[in-house]
């Protein structure tokens, strides 16, 4: 009877052994995704690396009195913009900028083909937010710098090509991921193209934008 | 005597499952194994496609996946930092706060003058933001109706808000949508008085200085309205005036701030 209590014994002692982990993992760091997970800062763009988009333009232009206290009225103008651009991040885009310039200072109209590059911010919610969240209104603010082939009538100019800068700001509403709104405000410098009528005007307008945008 | 046997056939059972039991101890290794070399989820997927629906199985399992408990309140959001924002807006120039314009010897007073302010920053910490900007003005003055003034100005500023935007106690962060602030920084760019001899050239904002308060919508909106001061150090301000000095110039901003 003692002889089957110790082999029962024994065979019970062999259980002991799943009490013993045979290895022991400790997890120290999380690895880093390789595959992209959908937040990062290119989840939009490397969907939609490109666009394309056309706008209406709305043009106050600034008055000017030249040195000769000669005073020319700034008038209001519609010219129209197209736009083709690459999405860096979802956050960051560049893109080429087509303007029809027209302005009207007094009885000076310069008819301008404007190309602005632009750098613009878009205020793309990323992160975490993305799980949350779904952003219908994209803001956004950008600067350009560019060049201008102008014509004009009712005066001469000596520069052909002048140089332009930009600041601009506005609102993008998207509906879906293909198809955007752009509502937005630029402020436009154009460098002088040295009038003979009036020396040192340089064409300048507060515009207002509206148009639309297709993503690729 | 029949008792005895199945006394000896039960001993013989028990004896069979217990012997039988080391046989998990041996399943961890290779397990860990093929969780390592072939996939938790593959492994994983083989044996639990139709058996368990959402546990993670193995070792490795038990430390990657862990369940916590879901906090679900309409009052309580999770708390998610964001790095950047961009601001734009328009402001008025406060006549009475800014120098008197000078042309032939008199003064004229800034009336109806604007801004426009377009800006990207940064949210550095839950106290300080950095931003950079291009302000553009108009000024326009009492009884010249043909003259006017421009500024184009790039600047940088640095924002001190007065009350920390996120207030974390324990796990929870509560969000402030009042945050008054204060700002210093400088501008730079060009201006011109148009009309003869009128003042223009390289400007120099500095100090520019501001101060006001911000309301948040939500996490992301809000509206910025604030007092900016700027000391002008450029080339006069007005028409036939000396060149050099410094011009004070204030204005009201109000203006959109979305973080993202």
């Amino acid at each position: 009877m003692k002889a089957k209590i110790i082999i029962g014994m024994l065979c019970l002692i062999t259980t002991a052994a799943n009490a013993s982990i045979p290895y022991r993992v400790e997890q120290v760091v999380m690895p880093a995704p390789e595959i992209p997970d959908g937040n990062d800062d290119e989840a939009f763009s490397r969907e939609h690396r490109f666009y394309v988009g056309a706008m209406y333009n709305y043009s106050a232009w600034q008055s000017y009195t030249d040195d000769s206290d000669v005073y020319f009225e700034g008038k209001d103008s519609s010219s129209f913009d197209i736009v083709a651009g690459m999405r860096i991040y979802d956050t960051f885009r560049i893109e080429a900028d087509y303007t029809r310039t027209i302005a009207k200072v007094g009885d000076i109209e310069l008819t301008g083909n404007t190309l602005f590059i632009n750098g613009i911010f878009d205020a793309r919610i990323d992160s975490l937010y993305r799980l949350f969240r779904k952003q219908y209104l994209v803001p956004y603010v950008g600067a350009g710098v560019g060049l201008s082939g102008n014509e004009v009538s009712g005066a001469e100019i000596e520069d052909k090509l002048s140089p332009a800068v930009a600041v601009m700001a506005g609102l993008g509403i998207e509906f879906g991921e293909y198809f955007a709104i752009d509502a937005g405000y630029r402020y436009m410098y154009m460098f002088s193209p040295k009038f003979d009528i009036v020396d040192g005007l340089n064409p300048t307008a507060h515009q207002f934008r509206i148009g639309a945008r297709v993503n690729f | 005597m029949g008792a005895t046997h199945m006394k000896k056939i039960s001993y013989f059972v028990l004896l069979a499952f217990v012997a039988a039991m080391p046989a998990n101890a041996n399943y961890s290794d290779r397990r860990f194994v093929a969780e390592v070399s072939r996939g938790l989820d593959i492994v994983g997927a083989e044996s639990n496609a139709h058996v368990v629906p959402d546990a993670a199985p193995g070792e490795l399992g038990y430390d990657v996946y862990q369940s916590v408990g879901v906090v679900d309140s309409s009052d309580m959001r999770m708390f998610i930092p964001t790095d950047m924002y961009v601001r734009a807006g328009a402001g008025l120039n406060l006549g009475f706060a800014t120098d008197k314009a000078k042309m032939a010897g008199k003064k004229h007073e800034s009336a109806g003058s604007y801004t426009t302010q377009i800006g990207l920053g940064w949210n550095l910490s839950s106290y300080v933001r950095g931003e950079i900007d291009a302000q553009m003005s108009t000024f326009t003055f009492s009884d010249l109706h043909d003259f006017q003034a421009n500024y184009q100005t790039l600047g940088a500023m640095l924002y001190f808000d007065f009350a920390r935007r996120y207030v974390q106690t324990g796990d929870i962060t509560r969000m402030r949508h009042f945050v008054p602030f204060m700002g210093l920084g400088a501008g730079a760019g060009y201006y011109e008085f148009e009309g003869a001899s009128g003042s223009d050239g390289f400007v120099i904002a500095a100090p520019r200085a501001a101060l006001g308060f911000n309301i948040m919508f939500t996490d992301l909106i809000g509206v910025d309205i604030a007092y900016q001061y700027q000391m002008m150090i450029g080339n006069g301000f007005g028409w036939g005036v000396r060149h050099g000095g410094v011009d004070n110039i204030s204005n009201v901003i109000a203006s959109f701030r979305v973080n993202f």
